[in-house]
């Protein structure tokens, strides 16, 4: 029996996204179309400023400003249900973020804030999306408490699951010392969970590091951090944006197998991003190759590796470093994205360029079922698909 | 917070060498003058300062520096700090009868310069090239080049000659009549917490309104600093990455404001702060020139005038002093605020 949600985790239609800037409007991602199937991984590739780390920040509707969402759509679903996350409102896709789809970033020291301690910013996510999880699990071990103290707790903690907006639990949240009465039993819960995860997550001796700022932390460290806080409320889908790229070699072989490990345990979808084809043919099960804001082809990642049709993907793969061939550069570089290339992007680099692709846009089409190109040299090829 | 711990007491021990340090540069700055003028330091009293040539010998005023350092520090420690000729009376009386005037302000300004500066600064960040923004830079702008003197007789012709609401002065007659009766303990000096300790609730509504003026003025010309440096200190922390990272974890943009960013934030503004409160500390010349107010201030403007030498000495020793203690405030609050300064 095939089950209702097999097909697609996130579908991202004609997506546009604009940079602001005083030198001008950065055409940053241009009409992308990109599907992600559940329980896949998908690969991103693409060279630096490609526009695959705006695109998936729109997946989260967070283009940083002076960014914006001009055109297109982002459907996130589950369950049957439809969530458009470029429709809703902040309030509502706030309550999706870090709990249905969370992201891990490029540079761990960065994500994390340096004056907070790194158990604290794991148990933030916690504390938004599975309070009331604490709040009953608070009063579990609240029961076994004696005292004025765990009473008064427990009261206050059962009224406010009763009724989340119950007066005399907001009064009581404002005024110091009186506050950690509802608070210290809901955070001691948080913490445990958070060790427990710190300890999935490979980290030796999580109730020290929990108290731990990220100063003290080395790269592979904080790296399992960020992973166990995107990991802390069950995503469904986990946006990886090259989380290995500032690691070296030894902790990035260790931190690619733990996302694989944890894909398996959490049974999520994984969307992972980076410019290193080795790491892009050892994660993916499809691969999405992005250029100057367009996506130029799509496919499962032996076709992509095998059968490339795309001008762009076969140089990506002719520049990885082999022995015994010699290394092959794709000539030019990434386009200005202010004043991009006339039709398609890659003309000024492509080999094969025509005079019809410095006019025309290339549409990224279906040439053999699951793989997609955008590019005029394949476009007979689906033409021909369709017709036969 | 046990590094927290050895970082203060770190820094405490680090305090002795500079202070020996200060007291070093003053008394060497002492010694420009020749021995009958530094004897004016030793001198208790008017009847004393014929004797000159008596002290002199005394203490050693003609020995080598080294000896003369050792006699004066011992001086100052116990308290002997010369006759002020500007005030009539021994250095030390004077001190600890201006001071409180000097504190007073500045208690009540800081923490309004403080505040206002931060808040401004925010709004300012966070609303970035948008109305709020504006108003709140034009606001800065205009307080941070108005001349103190200005914004402080304008003030006093609205709120005072016009209105009549807050007079200029440290208290009106009746209040004054209340301090000086035999019923008035002093305790600190400060008429507002003196008149809470004492019950006198008159007396304290009249020392607030008196002093609502100075810090008004204080508030208004003294923010803009402060402002400025929140601003742009908001404005680099909302780009970092952890920024992105907290909303990408479902955290509502009010909280990723007040406590992811305005922590970070703040810790340019401390040093900041910690400079200016020292400033007020150590009195205000024009506020309590215009203002009618007798504190360090004004002393120490007479003071110079009239080549009061043992004035001037003490008041270097004291701003030297005071600056170091606010060091070493910034210093354990940076520490407090940035876990990553504890190491160092
Ligand atoms: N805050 C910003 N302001 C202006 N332009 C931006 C901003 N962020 C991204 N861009 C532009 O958007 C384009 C896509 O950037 P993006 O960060 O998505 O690239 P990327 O593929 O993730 O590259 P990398 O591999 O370096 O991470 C780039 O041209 C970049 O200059
Ligand atoms: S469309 Fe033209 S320029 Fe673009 S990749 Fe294909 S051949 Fe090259
Ligand atoms: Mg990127």
């Amino acid at each position: 029996m095939t089950e209702r949600n097999e097909g697609n985790i996130m579908e991202v239609r004609d997506l546009y996204v604009r940079f602001y800037t005083y030198e001008g409007v950065v055409k940053a991602v241009d009409g992308v179309d990109l599907d992600v199937l559940r329980g896949e991984t998908l690969g991103i590739v693409g060279e630096t400023g490609s526009g695959k780390s705006v695109t998936t920040y729109a997946m989260m509707n967070m283009v940083p400003p002076p960014g914006r969402i001009t055109r297109g759509r982002v459907v996130y679903r589950r369950d049957g249900k439809e969530f458009v996350l470029t429709e809703m409102p902040e309030s509502e896709i706030r309550k999706l973020r870090g709990s249905d789809i969370s992201r891990i970033f490029q540079e761990p020291k960065a994500a994390l804030n340096p004056v907070y301690k790194v158990g604290d910013q794991v148990a933030e996510a916690i504390l938004i999306h599975r309070l009331d999880e604490m709040k009953e699990r608070a009063l579990e071990t609240l029961k076994s408490e004696r005292g004025v103290f765990p009473s008064l707790s427990r009261s206050v903690i059962d009224r406010s699951l009763k009724f989340e907006g119950d007066p005399l639990v907001r009064l009581l949240k404002r005024i110091p010392l009186l506050r950690r009465l509802y608070w210290k039993p809901i955070k001691r819960e948080a913490r445990k969970e958070v060790v427990k995860l710190l300890g999935l997550m490979g980290i030796p001796d999580p109730d020290r590091v929990y108290d731990m700022y990220p100063h003290e932390l080395s790269g592979g460290m904080q790296q399992r951090i960020v992973i166990a806080t995107a990991l802390s409320c069950n995503p469904q889908l986990l946006i990886a944006d090259e989380p290995t790229t500032n690691l070296d070699v030894t902790v990035e072989a260790q931190i690619l197998e733990l996302m694989k490990d944890l894909k398996k345990k959490f049974g999520m979808t994984l969307l992972y991003i980076t410019h290193d084809m080795g790491v892009i043919a050892e994660m993916s099960d499809r691969v999405a190759v992005m250029y100057a804001g367009n996506i130029v082809e799509v496919g499962d990642v032996i076709t992509i590796f095998k059968k490339p049709l795309h001008p762009y993907t076969k140089g990506l793969l002719e520049a990885i470093p082999m022995p015994g061939r010699p290394l092959k550069d794709i000539p030019g570089t990434v386009p200005n994205l202010i004043n991009p290339p006339s039709g398609c992007r890659f003309h000024p680099r492509c080999e094969y360029a025509m005079d019809r692709c410095k006019r025309e846009k290339p549409k990224l089409v279906e040439v053999e079922p699951g793989h997609w190109v955008a590019c005029f040299l394949h476009h007979d090829q689906a033409a021909e698909v369709e017709e036969g | 917070m046990g590094s927290l711990a050895t970082y203060i007491a770190r820094r405490l021990l680090l305090i002795i060498p500079t202070l020996l340090g200060v007291s070093i540069l003053i008394f060497a700055i002492s010694m420009v003058f020749t021995p009958e003028q530094r004897a004016a330091l030793y001198v208790t009293s008017p009847k004393a300062a014929s004797k000159i040539y008596q002290i002199i010998k005394k203490y050693g005023l003609d020995r080598p520096a080294h000896e003369q350092y050792f006699t004066w520090l011992s001086n100052v420690l116990r308290g002997n700090l010369g006759y002020s000729k500007s005030m009539n009376i021994p250095v030390i009386r004077a001190f600890t009868d201006l001071w409180p005037t000097s504190v007073e302000i500045a208690i009540y300004a800081a923490p309004f310069i403080v505040l206002v500066g931060v808040k401004l600064g925010k709004i300012s960040a966070i609303y970035r090239d948008k109305l709020p923004d504006h108003i709140a830079r034009v606001l800065a702008i205009v307080g941070w080049s108005l001349p103190t003197f200005w914004s402080a007789i304008i003030l006093l012709a609205i709120f005072y000659g016009w209105l009549g609401w807050f007079p200029p002065g440290r208290l009106g007659p009746e209040a004054q009549a209340i301090v000086r009766s035999s019923e008035w303990v002093t305790y600190t000096g400060l008429y507002t917490i003196d008149a809470l300790l004492n019950g006198n609730l008159f007396v304290f509504i009249d020392a607030v309104r008196h002093l609502f003026l100075p810090v008004l003025n204080l508030v208004i010309v003294g923010n803009a600093g402060i402002m400025r440096v929140m601003r742009s200190s908001m404005l680099e922390e909302l780009n970092k990455e952890y920024v992105l990272a907290a909303r990408s974890k479902g955290v509502a943009e009010r909280d990723i404001i007040n406590k992811h960013v305005t922590r970070n934030a703040l810790i340019p503004v401390v040093t900041m702060a910690g400079v200016l409160v020292a400033g007020l500390m150590t009195g205000l010349v024009i506020t309590e020139t215009v203002f009618e107010l007798k504190g360090l201030g004004y002393w120490a403007a007479h003071a110079a005038e009239q080549l009061d030498i043992p004035s001037v000495l003490a008041f270097a020793l004291f701003t030297g002093v005071v600056f170091v203690i606010a060091n070493l405030i910034v210093d354990v609050l940076y520490a407090y605020i940035d876990p990553r300064v504890r190491l160092q």
